[in-house]
Parts: C-alpha cells; structure tokens; sequence
C-alpha cells in the first residue's frame, strides 16, 4: 500500500516537473525542474526493483549531466522565453494537439497490451519477478557476458566526446 | 493498475512532454532538455519493460542510453558553448532549428 | 577474506564470455580501432607540420581492414553470431564493411588538401572518422538491437562533432547545433520503438524477436506497430528521408566539404544497413505493414529532393538535396522487399539495395571531391565557380561529368545499373507505379545535373576569376578521383562480380527469415 503511493506520488511528481521544464520562462528553472523530474524517475526506479539504475540514475544524470546544463545555462545566460506570451498561436496549438493525439496513442496502446490476454510475453511475470532481479549481482553478470560488446562500444562513445569536446572547446 | 502499467503510462506521457517542448520552445538549451526528458522516459519504459520481462535486458540497455545521453551532453553544450561564444547574447530567433 | 578468496574463485571458474573465435570474426573492426586509437596518439606527439601523415596510416589501417574482411569473406563467412548474438559475421556484414571502409578510404583521400586550407585540426579528423566507420561496421554486424543502437550514436555523435570542425566559419556551428539536436530528437524517438519492440516481444535480439512475434502471434498488435513506425521514423532521420530531412541542407552546407562528403554517404548506408536488419531480420511479419510507409516516404523523399535540388545555386546545397533524392531511390528497393514470398525475388530487392549504396558511394564522393577541387581553386561552392572549368581543368571536368552522369543515371555508367537494379526489383514485385515515379523523377534529376555540365563547358571563366585562381594540392584528391571514376566505370560495363557480391549479401538475411519460420 506504501509502495503504491509513492509510486503514484512520484509519478505524478515527474509529470509535472516534465511540465515545468517545458513552460518555465526562465532556463534555469528548467534545469532545476530538469533535476526534480530525474529524481522522481530514480525513485519510480527504486519502487520497480532497479536498485544499481536508481543509484547509476542519480550519479551521473543528477550528479554530473545536469551539473553541466546548469554550468552552461548560467553560463551564457540565455534571455527569458514565455511560451505563454507567445505570438505564435497557431503552431503552438498543432503542436500540443499532436501531442495529445500522440499521449493518448502511447496511452491506449499500453493499456491494451497490458489488460488484452494475448500479451504472454508481459503477462508472464508482471506479478512476481524473480528474486534476483535488478541486484547489482544480477545486473552485473548480464552486463560482463551477454552485453559485453555493447558495453566495450560505449567506453569508444566517451572517447570521442571527449576528443570532441576538447576540439571545439579549443581557443584559435 | 499494476505499478508497471503507473511507471508505463508516466512514461508515454513524460515522452510526449518532452517532445512537444522540443517543438514550442525556441532557446536551444531548453529544447536540449526536453530531449533529456524525452530520454530519461526510454529509460523509465525500457526498467518497467524489464521489469515485466524479469530479464536484466532492459537495465543494461537503460546503461547505454545513459551513456550515450552523457557523450551527448559533452558534445551538445561544447557546441552550443562554441557557438555563443562569438555572440555575447543568447538570440535564440537566430537559428531556426525546426525549419527547413 | 572468504568473501575475496571466493570472489577470485568465482572468478577464475566463470565461462569466458567470449572465445578467440570471437575475436577472429570481430578481425577487421578491431583493426580499425587500433589504427583510430594509433591516430589519436601520434596525433598527441607529432609536429604540426608531419600530421598530414597521418592520412597514410588511416589509408593502411582501411586497406588492412578491406584485407581481413575479404579473407574473411573468401574462406567462407562461417553465418555465426559471436558475443552472444550481438555481431553477426556474415556476407551481409562483410558487404557493407565493404562500403563504409571504401567511404573511409576516399574521405581520407579527399580531407587534407581541404583542412589544411582552411585551419580545420587533421589529425582529429583522421581519428574521428575512423571511429566513426568502427560505429558503421558494428551496425552493419550486429544481432541486437542494443549494439545498432550503440553503434548508430557513436556514428552519429562522429558525425556532430565533425560538422562543428570549421571553427572559422560560422556556419559550421549553427549547421551542427541544428543537426545536433535534430538527431538526438531522432535517437530519442528511435530508442523510443527499440522499447516498445523490446516490451512487446521481450528481447532485444533480432531473431529472438522475429520468432516471438511468430509464437506469439504479434503481427498485428497495435504496441508492436506502435515501435516499429518509431523506430523507421528514428531511422528516416538518421537516412534523410523525407520529412525527416530537416538537418540535410543546413548540416551539408555548414560542415566542411569533406565531411558532408562523408556524411552523405557513410552514416546514410549505415543507416540503411540498420533498416535491412531491423526490419527484414526483427521484423518480417510485419513487412505488409511497413512496405507501405516505406514506399510512401520513397515517393516523398525523390520528390521532394529532386525538385527542390532544382532551385539550388550552391552545388552543395544542390547535392545535400540530391543525397535525399537518392535515399528516396534506395527506398524503393527495401519497399519492394515485401510484396513476394519467393527468395529470389527478395533476393532481387535486397541486392539492388546493396548494389545502388556500394554504386552510391563512389558517384557522390565522385561529385564531392571535385567540388573541394573547385572550392580549393576557386573559394566557393556556387554554380558560377564552375564556369569553364572544362577549359582550365580539363580532366577534373570529364571526372565531374561521368559523376553527374552517373548520378542522373545515365549508361554506361554505374549509377544507370544501379537504378535499372532497383527499379526492376520494384516492378517485379508488384510497385510498378513506385518505379514509374522513380524514373520521372531521375529525369527531373537530369535538369540540375546537367546545368552543371553546361556550366563546366559553354560558360567562360571572366577573367577577374581567373586571376584570383588559387594553386592548390592536387595529389590525394586526384587519386581518389582517379579511383572512383575507374570504379564507376567498372560497376557500369562488368557489373557481375559487384552484382555477384551484393547476391551474396542479401542471402544471410533471407536465409535467416526462412529459418525462423520453419519453411
């Protein structure tokens, strides 16, 4: 019952801190919604038995990814933007109607897949999963046997960020 | 509702957030967030997924995409960093990034 | 203590995850990644002056790379997958190994002269672009949807950063921020259907989920359709079809000339590669479906291309545009895929998709390179650079021409084989009507092409250009053009042993489908 609402209450933390980052005028209130919004995912996280990903989440998208936006935003400073002042009407209104056509398309095809019988490969273990699942043990033998080229791939992804970085933060 | 379909339906919307403000906001760093949102919902989807599956797939995949979102990060504010340099102000009308 | 000793226990009786067959079959990639991580480390001591050297050691690495995937081929591709189901060393594999390390090859022959005009750092670039062919070649092997999405980042994120390489020009920034985000938006959505096709089917591997969707009957289930429309949509973008082309003209014009060469054809053929894998190897039941918006988005990207290429005054807007065109062409042979059950047909329609990206590569960069020769010369990429270059650089002109030539798919040339290769395959499987707007459109096509051509030979060269005509290096790009013209040429009069090669290509594909559906 505990885990209930705090899964409902974060959920509906995320929701409206996904809101806030969308509309808020100013960016660094962005960031900041950015960040509320990322530990309330960690927390949903937690609450769906992913403990490495809550802990993985936190410290290196709050911890380091959004210390950079935040460095950046106060940085170069951007002017204020209000998408509720804008002039712009027409657009804003196809974009949010497409949207909400596309929210609920998401929305109707997952309730469909999780209540239609024909759904063996998700109605399996949505009421028990295993009780080795998502440790850190579980996660990390997956991780080192069956997706070992994948995870060498992503050290060669951090290269060239970093060879990339440096070039074009690089002074003439 | 089973607190996979929560995190699920959450998810479809936290990604349909992020996209719409991909296309309403016009100051690039804000729309580099709303990708983040829209990223941050694979991973809610891919862990609720898993979860369903009770296979650890998912949260390795979850691993990628945080990487790849880290390099992205590196890469995006470098270049967003190099660009306004030349300029001292942020005039976002400048670049049309959603027009042809 | 017992905590340690058993950990090391466990450690030293765990099954390795991987055995040196493994690395056998990952041969070529990794040959490229020491040469990439060799670049990056010589480019750390040498002087300034010797870097441009470092284009040799790329050339040797690629060549090296072309050697141990044509061993590999020639000793028979043993159709295996190695670490677990994620790379597959198959011909499909080694055929598109073949084009991103010739793409890898001619990028390196036409980057310097260019770059060291223009202050660009070589040395990076040389490195950049390795990593990104590796990016390329794990696509076109992989197995899994976990390592074509890492490899598709790594050679899209190659791809941002060589964009933003022109420091002087500011262009090159906005081209790269708008392409930036533009595909990170893409991934997002692309990763976006990886989890619904992963939530429905409860893999992530490529067979594993084309037999689930059979046991389970998932054909026709609205949350599988759901990741696969995202999932195209994430790889329109990354191919450049239309109406995901946005990024196309501003990221060509604002790159620096040798990377939109590069980019025009090497991260394309990845993408494509990534399709044929996804949609043919994951996703065959569903082929009814998605044939559809495939030969839809076919029809738009020509036409839309081509006719916009029309009004272009730069050259490489003009080819930015043609490159969407082309993606359109490409299209139809993966559209008509679907429509026959008979393994030549499909055959025939896989094939002509390898064939045309192998054909591709060469034309385009054909086309590319003499524009850095006309840039290099003349300093801008405009219609009117070209005015007589028939009369000031004669062979550099017949070159532009065959490649003009063979891009409006004219014979003897590869480019018309190529198109005759597609667009039969189309007809035969029932899309007469997609080839029919696929020929209209090439003859769109010739309006632009040719405008260039009259340019090049009936305009004169005024003379206050003439007198700014700067000298320029000429060896590296003459080779390269050298080659590609050859090349066409080859591909145009004896195309069998190409053709023979793309045959095989297309076989893993379809021989894996029938297995899994126990015919």
């Amino acid at each position: 019952m505990v885990e209930q609402v705090v899964l409902i209450v974060a959920g509906a933390l995320a929701l409206v801190s996904a809101l806030g980052v969308v509309i808020m005028p100013n960016a660094v209130y962005s960031a900041l919604m950015l960040l509320l919004n990322l530990v309330s995912l960690a927390t949903l996280f937690l609450m769906l038995h992913a403990q490495f990903m809550f802990a993985a989440q936190l410290v290196v998208y709050a911890g380091a990814i959004l210390v950079l936006f935040l460095f950046v935003v106060t940085l170069l400073n951007p002017q204020g933007e209000n998408i509720l002042r804008d002039k712009r009407r027409l657009q804003q209104a196809g974009t949010i109607s497409m949207g909400l056509f596309m929210g609920c398309l998401l929305v109707g095809a997952l309730l469909y897949a999780f209540t239609n019988g024909n759904q063996p490969v998700l109605a399996a273990s949505v009421t028990s999963p295993n009780s080795t699942y998502g440790t850190v043990e579980d996660f990390g033998k997956a991780l080192f046997t069956q997706f070992l080229l994948p995870f060498e791939l992503t050290s060669l992804l951090l290269l060239v960020a970093l060879i990339g970085a440096v070039v074009l933060g690089k002074r003439k | 509702m089973s607190s996979i379909t929560i995190a699920m339906v959450v998810s479809a919307l936290v990604f349909t957030i992020g996209a719409c403000g991909v296309l309403l906001r016009r100051n690039p760093l804000v729309q580099f967030m709303s990708i983040e949102l829209m990223l941050n919902a694979v991973n809610l989807a891919f862990i609720s997924f898993g979860g369903a599956n009770g296979s650890a797939e998912g949260q390795v995949f979850v691993l990628m995409v945080l990487t790849v979102a880290a390099a992205e990060a590196v890469i995006g504010l470098g270049i967003i960093v190099a660009m306004f340099r030349r300029r001292r102000r942020m005039d976002v009308d400048d670049i049309k990034v959603m027009e042809g | 203590m017992s905590f340690l000793t058993n950990t090391l226990l466990q450690i030293s009786t765990a099954k390795p995850s991987f055995s040196g067959d493994d690395l056998y079959r990952i041969l070529p990639e990794l040959i490229v990644l020491v040469m990439a991580v060799l670049i990056v480390i010589l480019d750390l001591f040498l002087p300034k002056r010797s870097r441009p050297a470092l284009g040799y050691l790329a050339i040797a690495g690629y060549v090296a790379a072309l050697v141990a995937t044509a061993s590999l081929f020639y000793y028979g591709n043993p159709n295996k997958t190695s670490f677990s189901g994620m790379f597959i060393r198959d011909d499909f594999s080694s055929f598109f190994e073949i084009i991103f390390l010739i793409s890898g090859i001619l990028v390196v022959l036409v980057t310097p002269s260019y770059s060291l005009k223009r202050g660009i750092p070589i040395g990076e670039t040389y490195a950049i672009q390795a990593f990104s062919v590796l990016g390329m070649m794990i696509v076109g092997a992989s197995g899994d949807l976990m390592a074509i999405f890492v490899g598709i980042e790594l050679t899209s994120i190659c791809s941002y950063i060589l964009t933003g390489f022109a420091r002087n020009d500011p262009g090159s920034a906005e081209g790269s921020l708008k392409y930036f985000l533009l595909g990170i938006f893409a991934t997002a959505i692309l990763v976006y259907g990886m989890t619904w096709t992963f939530g429905m089917t409860g893999s992530t591997n490529l067979v594993a989920i084309s037999q689930s969707i059979q046991r389970n009957g998932l054909a026709t289930d609205p949350g599988l359709t759901l990741g696969m429309l995202l999932m195209v949509v994430g790889f329109g973008f990354k191919i450049a079809a239309v109406p995901f082309h946005l990024w196309t003209p501003d990221a060509y014009e604002g790159a620096p000339t040798p990377v939109a060469a590069f980019m025009s054809v090497g991260p394309k053929a990845a993408g494509f590669a990534a399709l044929l894998r996804v949609l043919i190897q994951g996703l065959p039941e569903l082929a009814a479906q998605w044939s559809v918006i495939i030969a839809v988005l076919a029809v738009l990207t020509m036409t839309l291309g081509n006719v916009v290429a029309i009004a272009q005054t730069s050259v490489k807007r003009m080819l930015a545009y043609s490159s969407i065109a082309h993606t359109g062409y490409i299209m139809v042979g993966l559209a008509a895929y679907a429509n026959t059950s008979s393994p030549e047909r499909q055959n025939d329609a896989i094939s002509s998709v390898l064939i045309y990206s192998l054909i591709y590569v060469f034309m385009n960069m054909g086309a590319f390179a003499i524009l850095i020769y006309v840039q290099n010369r003349q300093g801008g990429p405009d219609v009117d650079d070209f005015d007589g270059l028939g009369t000031w650089a004669p062979g550099i002109a017949l070159a532009m021409a065959f490649c003009l030539l063979s891009l409006t798919g004219i014979p003897p040339t590869g480019g018309f084989l190529g198109k005759f290769y597609v667009f039969r395959a189309a007809i035969d499987n029932g899309y007469t009507w997609l080839a029919i707007v696929g020929v209209l459109n090439s003859a769109v096509s010739a309006f632009f092409y040719l405008r260039i051509i009259y340019t090049m030979y009936f305009n004169p060269l005024k003379d206050e250009a003439r007198a700014k005509l700067q000298p320029t290096k000429t060896g590296f790009i003459t080779a390269g053009v050298v080659v590609i013209c050859i090349a066409i040429l080859l591909l145009g009069i004896f195309p069998d042993p190409a053709l023979n090669l793309a045959r095989d290509g297309a076989n893993p594909l379809i021989y894996v489908v029938r297995a899994t559906s126990g015919s």
